[in-house]
């Protein structure tokens, strides 16, 4: 299986009383709580995590997109993933990815991340989230209703432009241009693999199996209540009569590696609750648009989106709720290297992407965790499945000898 | 107390709208604003008592579907004229709240001889940033409430203010609700301004903008903000009224609205006889200022003519 180091990089610094005395993280957050000196060094400080954990053998780095947003300070996870172009060799930059709806014209993403894909010498997973209400609708102004039809559109336009041989008319709804014909393209062929990030429904499955592109269940809630939906996901696919194939499947996870189980509360307890109760700290106004969701969906879960809404906002969970209940895995390397392959064979997972630095950890104890996870973890995980499936999902870079090296001779 | 219900399909558009109607007597048609009509309510069955009232119930809001072809504001003041011309409606009054005010003004300055009079009971479709218009979108029924009610103990506001407590309808609510919102943001997300302000000077209806004194959703200030733009435009203010002035004081409200539209017309023919002779109308005159080429079509040539029998006393109120 592969294993992808995934960051958020989010604020470290928001107060106590965050949840007290301001409604979001998310879209109205004050920017009086945000400093650029500070912010300088957190940027350079999340990069050299990224970097560490390409050479520590992670098979993948990850990216995203948000905006307004204190708990991921991405609004382009293009540029972050350019600065790591030049400084990792192997490791796929798997942005996950452009909200390719909020880019116009949409073939600004067919010509950044083919910028990507050839300067990194094709090691670029191309992600393509909807995005979230927060930002979309509200930071970013798109009309709920429309939203998905704009994103299935820009989903065309890249792809054609991608790959189609000479230059073409594009006569969309929400984009129209008359010369289409992006320099560069991509490296890989036919394109960067796609990874769509989703939430649970079935339109969006049956979208990636028809277009056999992986699908990711980005959820903070960790894999007890992911394996539900991921159980689902797997239902549909073998409904359709497809195989599954578990590198067709993606999940993010919170690990927090230790030496020991107890040590791990000592170490991250503080961070973990950082994360949950300031990170995740969302105003309900913005957490869905009206006409985000389409009607199917709200009926089969209105009930389930206030009382998930009021739980984002409200996480009376401890250390110990938090683990139990999968929120994180967290403990010695051997507990975590139990619960993680016990959870990735039985949600059927191929591409795992885990999430070591959380909330207000610093440097210092993401590298630790890194590491720890690296050797230790790690080397237990990446040979299941090997055997059994082949991974379609995944970068086809350059050999080694034809990359552009010190010296190059064309 | 209850309207007809009919449906209607417009073929070349393949939308299937709902329509309510009641009453005798001249056409007046009434559109709903962003969060829908909840039911046939006390002002609707008003304004029956002195007109032939329809409402349309716009793409998207209630059981008319459609709303997928709904792409800018144009594509709803097509569809609400598609409406009226399949009811045979010619030249109605309009009335409209809150959105439907900024769709029967789009209305008017788009079709200028194809409306009556005007009513904009606070209407959105200009703003001012030192004005802003209350997100409405990001709020709850029960959070709305204190913005659009001057009196929490309105029976409406007290429905809207508690969630039921069975989940069924707490469901059929909720839906319902962001089923409005999610058709309404067609037209007014993120912000209820699509250019409407360019267009206002072609209104040529006797426009009343009819607000209520304690309007927390849009504020009374728009009220000269349009008037200012439409020639000739009046405005009333309701006391101890906020945004759903309509259902606060219906009482006082209806009878601006009829007095305005009534105010210099004659009553309306009743149905079966025909309007009156051209003869009372007075002489034939050169149509308006193109460049005085010949008069296009004589006045008072009743058959043909499109402004109906109190034309030429509507013009001198100008």
């Amino acid at each position: 299986m592969k294993v992808h180091w995934f960051h958020l990089m989010p604020w470290r610094w928001l107060p106590e009383d965050f949840k007290e005395r301001y409604r979001s993280v998310w879209v109205d957050i004050p920017v009086e709580l945000w400093d650029s000196e500070r912010g300088h060094y957190l940027y350079n400080e999340y990069l050299d995590e990224l970097e560490y954990a390409a050479a520590a053998g992670f098979d993948g780095v990850c990216v995203n997109e948000h905006h307004s947003n204190a708990y991921g300070l991405m609004p382009s996870p293009n540029i972050m993933a350019a600065a790591l172009t030049r400084r990792t060799r192997e490791t796929a930059l798997v942005v996950l990815g452009n909200s390719i709806a909020l880019y116009n014209p949409p073939i600004r993403v067919a010509e950044e991340m083919a910028m990507l894909d050839v300067i990194s010498g094709g090691r670029l997973v191309a992600g393509m989230p909807v995005g979230t209400s927060m930002d979309t609708n509200f930071a970013y102004g798109q009309v709920p209703a429309t939203l998905r039809e704009k994103y299935r559109e820009a989903h065309d336009l890249i792809v054609r432009a991608w790959t189609e041989a000479e230059p073409f008319v594009f006569n969309g709804r929400f984009t129209q241009l008359r010369y289409v014909n992006p320099w560069p393209r991509p490296l890989q062929k036919p394109h960067p693999p796609i990874w769509i990030p989703g939430g649970g429904s079935i339109e969006t499955w049956d979208w990636c199996v028809e277009r056999d592109y992986l699908y990711a269940y980005l959820s903070y809630f960790g894999y007890i209540r992911g394996k539900k939906v991921m159980d689902r996901y797997w239902d549909r696919v073998r409904q359709l009569g497809v195989e599954p194939n578990p590198f067709r499947g993606g999940f993010l996870q919170l690990v927090c590696v230790s030496d020991t189980d107890a040590s791990a509360e000592r170490e991250y307890a503080r961070h973990v609750d950082y994360f949950f109760n300031r990170c995740l700290h969302i105003a309900n106004a913005f957490a869905d648009a009206p006409g985000y969701r389409t009607e199917a969906t709200i009926r089969a879960g209105v009930l389930a989106q206030v009382g998930k809404y009021a739980e984002l906002v409200r996480f009376d969970l401890g250390w110990k709720e938090f683990n139990e209940q999968g929120y994180i895995i967290a403990g010695s390397p051997e507990t975590v290297r139990e619960r993680l392959a016990d959870m990735v064979r039985s949600m059927n997972l191929g591409h795992l992407m885990v999430l070591l630095q959380i909330g207000s950890m610093p440097k210092e104890l993401t590298l630790k965790n890194t590491q720890l996870f690296a050797e230790k973890v790690l080397p237990t995980l990446k040979p299941i499945w090997e055997d059994q499936w082949e991974d379609r999902w995944w970068v086809h870079p350059l050999r080694e000898k034809a990359r552009a090296g010190e010296a190059v001779a064309l | 107390m209850e309207p007809e219900r009919l449906r209607v399909e417009i073929g070349a558009t393949g939308r299937n709208v709902e329509v309510w109607r009641k009453g005798k007597g001249r056409d007046v048609v009434f559109l709903h604003g962003a969060g829908g009509l909840p039911a046939w309510t006390e002002d609707l069955e008003a304004l029956a008592q002195h007109y032939r009232l329809t409402v349309p119930i716009h793409p998207g809001f209630g059981a008319s579907g459609g709303a997928d072809s709904i792409e800018a504001v144009l594509d709803s003041v097509l569809h609400t004229f598609d409406v009226l011309e399949h009811l045979g409606l010619r030249q109605p009054d309009l009335i409209g709240h809150s959105m439907g005010g900024m769709l029967a003004a789009e209305m008017a300055a788009t079709s200028p001889r194809d409306v009556g009079r005007l009513a904009l009971v606070a209407p959105v479709g200009l703003w001012d940033d030192a004005h802003p218009v209350l997100d409405f979108f990001t709020m709850t029924p029960a959070e709305l409430v204190p913005h659009i009610f001057a009196d929490l103990n309105h029976p409406l506001a007290r429905a809207m203010a508690v969630e039921p407590s069975d989940e069924e309808s707490l469901v059929e609510m909720y839906v319902g609700f962001i089923k409005s919102l999610a058709a309404a943001g067609r037209l007014l997300w993120p912000i209820p301004d699509r250019g409407l302000a360019r267009r206002l000077y072609r209104v040529k209806a006797p426009t009343l903008l009819l607000w209520g004194e304690r309007d927390g959703l849009v504020p009374p200030y728009y009220a000269e903000a349009f008037a200012r733009r439409i020639a000739g435009a009046q405005i009333k203010m309701i006391a101890d009224a906020s945004h759903m002035v309509l259902i606060e004081r219906p009482g006082p409200a209806v009878e601006a609205i009829v007095r305005f539209f009534e105010d210099g017309r004659a009553p309306t023919p009743r149905p079966g006889k025909k309007p009156r002779p051209a003869a009372k109308r007075g002489p034939a005159r050169a149509t308006a200022s193109r460049g005085g080429g010949p008069a296009r079509r004589r006045v008072g040539a009743s058959a043909s003519s499109r402004r109906g029998p109190s034309a030429k006393k509507s013009k001198s109120r100008r």
